[in-house]
């Protein structure tokens, strides 16, 4: 299996240019799309998932025309949105098995699938309860099982894990990687530890392009020996932004500390750091 | 602390957009209803002014009904506001004052509900403004703009009903904290409102029922019923007499429950902290979550393998799909509140309407299975309407207003069963209501003991025609909402396209029903034919609806709401995409509804010309203006008339040979000759004596030459032909009482009318002034020296008395009649064949009928007396025989004999429903006395005999002597013939019966006079306003029968009939009847025929007090205190006090017997009063239950029900 993305762009009537010119191949496994809020992540990823158009490029699965050839890439296709609702007054197995029957999986089938799925998710328990009652996490879960119906080949995970407490976060990216083991899983997400964690390929785009595009291992290999950190005093930063590209503010009891991008030594009390998934991240964007 | 919350909530209102939309969109349709006289709210006004008082105060009143929701709106969002936006917390952790709370927020939503009313005055007033400039009506229709309407109407009507609403709501929501509660509370108001309108139906119930109407609106229009035009130009009704105590009652049931309210919700604060409300809010949410953590940490690990089955495509899978999307579809409607709602409102509505089915005497009607259709169409259909146009929104937005969209859109499915599940669900739900109400119609027909509900009617009607209707409007709100970037934008849209085609089609001047959408042509059942005459153009129009709406929802498919994609030129993208899938199909269906649509155009406008309304206004204006100068012009008369017609009635065909013998009866020889032809049907005419001069076809007018002169005295024998046969199919039934079973058409559908026809001029006042017509008065003025205008009856021009011989062929199976004795009977070459005489000559006023017969006969005198009638309408035809005979007994007695040797009542289908009079025979439609109900209904007024008596004594008042075409013309005939089945009545059930008709023809007359357009005139100068004619007609006869006595009015009666009794013209006027009365009439009393005959006469009595005293001997002295004037009105109801010296009744009864309406009459004594307070003391022998004076209504009265009081 292998997603090709070629020159895709997308402008919105109202300007905004969602995407510009991205081209990704995206090869079986967990693949992770790192971007800030606005990045152009979603709409990427809902044109993956057939919900919208492109302006120009092509998208191909294999050899299916995903823009085109939409029916054959939604039976193929399990979709988990950011965010979703539900319809009030169903029970999690109804609306299971009605997703079950439009995804197209034989009547005979139905039922293992639907109660193997909500075992899986840990909802059996709450199979007869109404979605719309869950608490965030079961609601979570029931979109990844409904996600999963059909054994897709091409999976899409759109921020799957905002919202989520530590523990089901975890349990959730098992989860995933497990599946991921042969189909492609897309994971978009902004949280570089998600990534971190899952991914061995990954692209980071903001303002619909991709800054990278590759392994992380490669992308922190590029930045070894250019990140240096500094704590400083609060009125300071100012004067260090000026002077520093610095990527990242962050507060530590308190006192700002720098991280700041340079292919020599500073000096000025900087010292040299390993550079992680998040110093990459800041630094492209 | 009040007045925080007070400025608090008014300050988030007048910041909010919804007050403000609400303004504008009351001030929008007021003025669009002030300056036009298409939008009218509330029903329409007649001649009163458009910015009159009454009608500001009207609008008020309707308007604040309208408003229910709306306040129920800002009044729960008031209440709930802190809970909604979890600021409860916040606000309650505050050291507030539970009162200030409440009431400021109460107080401050009220006042924001009632800005959106006054939108009222501000339409009205920007109107009249605006047509002062731009003059779209004309100035006279609009009076000085004052204040009193208005703050009348706000004060009286909008702020008690707001209160009413308002106190009640926002009690339930602050206790309930639920919106589902407080709608559900606002639709309980307005039912307990909808069932209080069933009580009104009955008038004796008429002061429970302005009391319980907690709106205030039926009590507006009962104080109001009686109101003049003038009245109502000049004032509004303040808080008086019954509207005020109602409007104490609702406004107190507001504010109790408010109090209510506001105990209920201080008791949870003193008990506890002061944010308890915030903890019952929050707890069950919190509950929830808590539940689900303790259940997640019991259930640490995922397992399982998840079974690898593939998504599938194919038809078995599309199938499966489409059932699953119709089940999961159908359970959200069904299950949803508004939707049971609403079925249950529906069904509220209307089962009050279908176990009381009655007629507008208040009679009851046998439940007959077309009757409880009507209802159900009348007040079932405005829910099932908005139940269609609710879940076509919901259901198309119900993906996407859930969030859910973006994963059931990614899904492997076609568009069209996404579609096709929504469709079926909703026309399904659809079809349930329908399936459950006419269950309630067929319980209700059990329940009032009727048995033969007709269940295929109901299947035919319902479940067919009116699904079919559904269907086709449905498929449009779906295309509509698929389209539409909003829900609430669609239901506007469809809303707006539902309400406003009429309006557009009208304006546009367009009636074919190839444009009104999903309509179909216009038709009547009958039990006599079904749906024969119709049959074809309804399949035609069915199918071409049909083929259009399956267009609309391929549309719908193409354009499909799927995905993120918003903008047009996305969409378009996507629905070419879609494209190649439904080319066949779009291709296919558009050249069969345009094959479809082409045939029917062939029919409906090639083969068969339709006249639209304003066409034909032009063509009247045309008449009028080519030809009126002719209307001088001397024309011949008919004398004798012979017809042989022909009758086909299995293929709707008519053909007839007619000779007219016409006569010169003029002293000067006549050369030109005028006539109107027959429309609808072929006229041919050979005579070589006359010669065509001008052959207006459009018109039917033609003009031909005597040559030579037709001599005075001379007469010459006219041959025509008419052949109607219908070609193809209509837009509106040709010819449409000519049909398979129950033919009817009288003798003008076939002949034509010689001279200018006065009665196709416009007769609208508005109208006339735009084409530049002269004001034409609707009669000529009553004058005996008229001689011109006494030449016409007003019944039958072109001739005075003729013979008529008549042959007339119909179906093997069906009997035909024609006027006259049945000479002989033959069969014909397959036909069956009568052949029927005149026994007197008559007015050339007659009808032809035909249908499979049931004949009921009886001799009376030497008089066949025969009731025609349909196979299953046997339930009053023996009461028709008996009313026939105590009427021609009473009328041969008192009023001269009857000329013919039979009497027939022939039942006729409901396309029309009315009786009416031809010489000798009566036909009666099966819609009105073949339906009434006599079962245990003993109070009813007995319709049938009534409705008899009436029609058999227009064979003397009408068929002897008719009025002339001038004022009061109906005088002689519709009064007469009134007075006559009165008599009937009388003699046949005693005074009681004459009490409950008395008090409804006075009732219908007061009603008649408040809605009259132009003037209203005295009795005998009335000019066809059936009001006067027959309602005050009977009034005025009867009291004056109890004045001078029953002998004495036939006698005069007799005299004057008499003396005109098939005479020659010039024909009698209302005046030459007044002298009789006045011949039979003691000087004192004189001034009573010119009271009630020649001017328009008003009382105002009233029963002011009313003591009972036991006497030992066991009987009763009562004392009375009545206060009496006497009021002379002009014709626009503007009253003057004259002087009394008049005699009127005083009297007493007893408490009525259970189940009846009426007690016992225990005193009745006529008294001279001359003085406005009288007090009368008298003794009776029971216990008596009300006194008073003129109790039988006798007299014209302002208040009739204030007569009589009850005894202390």
């Amino acid at each position: 299996m292998q997603l090709t993305i070629q020159n895709l762009s997308k402008t919105y009537p109202n300007g905004v240019k969602a995407l510009n010119n991205v081209s990704l191949d995206i090869p079986t496994g967990m693949y992770g799309l790192l971007g800030p809020n606005g990045a152009g992540k979603s709409t990427l990823m809902r044109t993956l998932a057939t919900l919208q158009e492109a302006d120009s490029g092509n998208v191909t699965l294999d050899n299916i025309n995903v823009l085109k050839d939409r029916d054959k890439v939604r039976r193929l296709l399990g979709y988990l949105p950011q965010e979703f609702g539900v319809y009030p007054r169903i029970n999690a197995i109804d609306l299971l098995t009605h997703f079950a029957i439009l995804k197209g999986i034989p009547g005979s089938e139905i039922k293992n699938v639907t109660e193997a799925l909500l075992q899986r998710t840990n909802l059996w328990e709450h199979r007869k309860k109404a979605v719309s009652s869950y608490s965030g996490g079961m609601r979570q879960r029931f979109g990844i099982a409904q996600a999963l119906l059909g054994d897709p080949k091409l999976i899409i995970v759109d921020e799957p894990t905002a919202g989520l407490d530590p523990g089901e976060r975890n349990r959730f990216h098992n989860l995933l990687s497990e599946i991921g083991e042969n189909v492609i899983v897309i994971l978009s997400t902004h949280i570089v530890d998600d990534v971190k964690e899952l991914c061995p390929n990954m692209a980071i785009i903001n303002l619909g392009q991709v800054l990278y595009a590759g392994t992380p291992d490669d992308a922190l290999h590029n930045l070894k020996g250019k990140i240096w950190q500094k704590t400083i005093a609060k009125s300071e930063v100012d004067e260090y932004q000026q002077n520093y590209k610095v990527i990242s503010t962050k507060l530590v009891a308190g006192k700002p500390i720098l991280h700041i991008y340079s292919d020599l030594d500073p000096g000025n009390g900087f010292n040299g750091i390993h550079p992680d998934l998040e110093d990459v991240f800041f630094s492209l964007i | 602390m009040f007045k925080t919350f007070l400025k608090f909530e008014l300050k988030s209102w007048l910041k909010a957009p919804m007050p403000w939309i609400f303004f504008l969109i009351f001030a929008l349709i007021s003025l669009l209803a002030t300056v036009s006289d298409s939008v009218s709210i509330g029903g329409s006004f007649g001649n009163i002014k458009k910015n009159a008082p009454f009608v500001a105060e009207n609008w008020y009143a309707v308007f604040s009904l309208l408003s229910l929701l709306l306040a129920t709106a800002f009044l729960n969002s008031a209440a709930l506001r802190d809970f909604e936006r979890n600021t409860s917390q916040i606000v309650f952790s505050k050291p507030i004052g539970k009162g200030g709370y409440y009431f400021g927020h109460f107080l401050g939503a009220f006042i924001a509900s009632l800005i959106p009313l006054i939108g009222i005055s501000v339409g009205i007033w920007t109107g009249t403004f605006l047509n002062s400039i731009f003059h779209w009506l004309d100035e006279s229709r609009f009076g000085p703009s004052g204040l009193s309407g208005h703050l009348e109407g706000f004060f009286v009507f909008a702020v008690p009903n707001l209160l009413f609403i308002g106190g009640i709501v926002f009690a339930v929501a602050a206790k309930t904290r639920s919106t589902m509660y407080s709608f559900v509370t606002a639709v309980a108001i307005l039912v307990g409102y909808l069932i209080s309108g069933t009580l009104i139906r009955n008038l004796d119930n008429e002061w429970i029922a302005a009391m319980i109407d907690p709106f205030g609106m039926r009590t507006f229009s009962i104080a109001t019923k009686y109101w003049t035009v003038d009245l109502k130009n000049t004032s509004a009704i303040g808080f008086s007499g019954i509207l005020l105590w109602n409007r104490i009652l609702w406004t107190l049931a507001g504010l109790t429950a408010l109090f209510i309210g506001y105990r209920a919700f201080s008791f949870s604060e003193k008990n506890n902290s002061r944010s308890r409300f915030a903890n019952l809010f929050n707890r069950k949410r919190n509950s929830i979550s808590n539940e689900s953590l303790n259940i997640e940490k019991l259930h640490m690990h995922f397992g399982g393998e998840i079974p690898k089955v593939k998504a599938l495509s194919g038809s078995q899978v599309v199938f499966a799909q489409l059932i699953s999307q119709i089940k999961t579809e159908w359970k959200y409607i069904v299950r949803s509140v508004p939707f049971i709602l609403l079925a249950l409102l529906g069904i509220l509505n209307a089962w009050g309407a279908l176990a009381n089915a009655t007629d507008s005497y208040n009679t009851h009607e046998l439940p007959v299975t077309y009757t409880m259709i009507n209802i159900i169409r009348g007040s079932f259909y405005l829910f099932t309407m908005i139940v269609m146009v609710y879940f076509s929104g919901a259901i198309i937005w119900k993906e996407r207003n859930a969030q859910i969209s973006d994963i059931t859109d990614a899904l492997p499915t076609k568009n069209w069963t996404s579609l096709a599940g929504k469709y079926v669900a909703v026309l399904g739900a659809m079809f349930v209501l329908q399936l459950v109400i006419i269950s309630v119609a067929i319980l209700s027909q059990i329940a009032a003991g009727y048995h033969q509900y007709d269940l295929w009617l109901y299947v035919r009607e319902l479940l067919l025609m009116d699904m079919l209707n559904f269907m086709f409007i449905l498929a449009l709100a779906f295309l509509v909402q698929a389209l539409s970037p909003n829900m609430y934008l669609g239901f506007f849209v469809v809303i707006i396209f539902i309400a406003g085609l009429n309006f557009a089609l009208q304006a546009l001047d367009w009636s074919s029903k190839m444009v009104d959408f999903g309509s179909l042509p216009g038709y009547v059942l009958s039990d006599f034919y079904g749906y024969a005459p119709f049959k074809t153009a309804l399949a035609w129009f069915g199918s071409y609806w049909f083929l259009f709406s399956l267009l609309l929802v391929l549309a719908a498919i193409l354009f499909w709401p799927r995905g993120r994609e918003t903008g047009w030129k996305g969409r378009f993208k996507l629905a070419s995409l879609e494209w190649k899938n439904y080319k066949n199909l779009t291709w296919m269906f558009s050249i069969a509804w345009i094959g479809v649509a082409a045939f029917v155009f062939y029919n409906t406008k090639i083969l068969n010309k339709n006249t639209s309304p304003k066409e034909m206004e032009k063509l009247s204006v045309r008449y009028e203006k080519d030809y009126k100068r002719l209307a001088s012009i001397p024309q011949p008369r008919v004398y004798n008339v012979k017809f042989d017609i022909d009758l086909t009635p299995e293929e709707r065909k008519l053909s007839a040979a007619v000779q007219y013998a016409i006569l010169n009866k003029h002293h000067a020889p006549l050369d030109t000759f005028i006539m109107n032809v027959p429309r609808d049907v072929d006229f041919e005419l050979n005579e070589p004596r006359l010669k065509l001069v001008k052959n207006d076809v459009p018109l039917n007018f033609r003009l031909y030459r005597f040559e030579p002169a037709l001599q005075p005295g001379d007469s010459l024998l006219l041959k025509f032909n008419v052949k109607f046969e219908p070609k193809g199919f209509q837009n509106d039934l040709k010819f449409s009482t000519l049909v398979q079973n129950g033919t009817f058409f009288n003798n003008s559908d076939i002949v034509p009318i010689f001279g200018y026809d006065e009665s196709s001029e416009l007769t609208d006042k508005n109208d006339r002034k735009k084409y530049g017509l002269p004001e034409k008065s609707r009669r000529p003025a009553l004058n005996r020296k008229d001689t011109l205008n006494r030449m016409n009856s007003y019944i039958a021009m072109s001739a005075d008395w003729v013979n008529v011989e008549t042959i007339i062929r119909t179906a093997s199976d069906q009997i035909a009649i024609a006027p006259g004795s049945l000479v002989k009977e033959w069969t014909e070459k397959g036909k069956r064949c009568f052949q029927y005489k005149l026994d007197h000559k008559s007015f050339n006023f007659y009808s032809f009928m035909s249908a499979r017969y049931q004949v009921k006969r009886k001799t009376w005198n030497g008089i066949q007396l025969e009731v025609y009638y349909h196979k299953g309408h046997e339930y009053n035809v023996d009461r028709m025989l008996n009313a026939m005979q105590k009427a021609l007994e009473y009328y041969t007695t008192n009023f001269g004999p009857y000329y013919h040797k039979q009497c027939r009542i022939i039942e006729f289908p409901r396309f029309s429903d009315f009786a009416q009079a031809f010489p000798g025979t009566m036909p009666y439609s099966e819609g009105i006395g073949f339906i009434q109900d006599f079962r245990e209904k003993e109070d009813d007024v007995d319709m049938v005999t009534y409705v008899a008596s009436h029609e058999i004594g227009h064979q003397w008042w009408a068929h002897q002597e008719c009025g002339a075409q001038m004022q009061g013309g109906e005088m002689l005939v519709e009064t007469f013939a009134q007075y006559s089945a009165l008599m009937v009545m009388e003699h046949m059930y005693g005074k009681d019966q004459m009490r409950k008709f008395l008090k409804y023809e006075m009732d219908n007359y007061l009603r008649g006079r408040s809605r009259e357009r132009l003037k209203e005139l005295p009795l005998c100068k009335a000019e066809g306003q059936g009001y006067i004619h027959y309602n005050k007609g009977s009034l005025a006869m009867y009291a004056l029968k109890e004045t001078i006595g029953e002998d004495k009015v036939n006698l005069a009666l007799r005299n004057f009939l008499s003396r005109y009794r098939y005479a020659e013209p010039p024909y009698p006027v209302s005046l030459d009847a007044i002298d009789e009365f006045y011949a039979q009439t003691p000087d004192s009393l004189k001034f009573v025929v010119n009271d009630w005959f020649e001017s328009i006469t008003i009382y105002e009595n009233r029963c002011n007090n009313v003591k009972m005293r036991s006497l030992p001997n066991g009987k009763y002295e009562i004392t009375i205190d009545i206060e009496s004037r006497k009021l002379k009105a002009d014709d626009q109801g503007k009253n003057k006090e004259v002087a009394l010296n008049d005699y009127i009744e005083i009297g007493a009864f007893a408490k009525p017997a259970k189940d009846k309406k009426f007690g016992k009459l225990l005193y009745r004594q006529k008294v001279k009063i001359n003085k406005a307070q009288n007090s009368f003391t008298f003794v009776v022998n029971e216990k008596p239950e009300k006194a008073g004076v003129d109790p039988f209504n006798l007299l014209v009265d302002l208040s009739p029900e204030d007569n009589m009081k009850e005894s202390k």
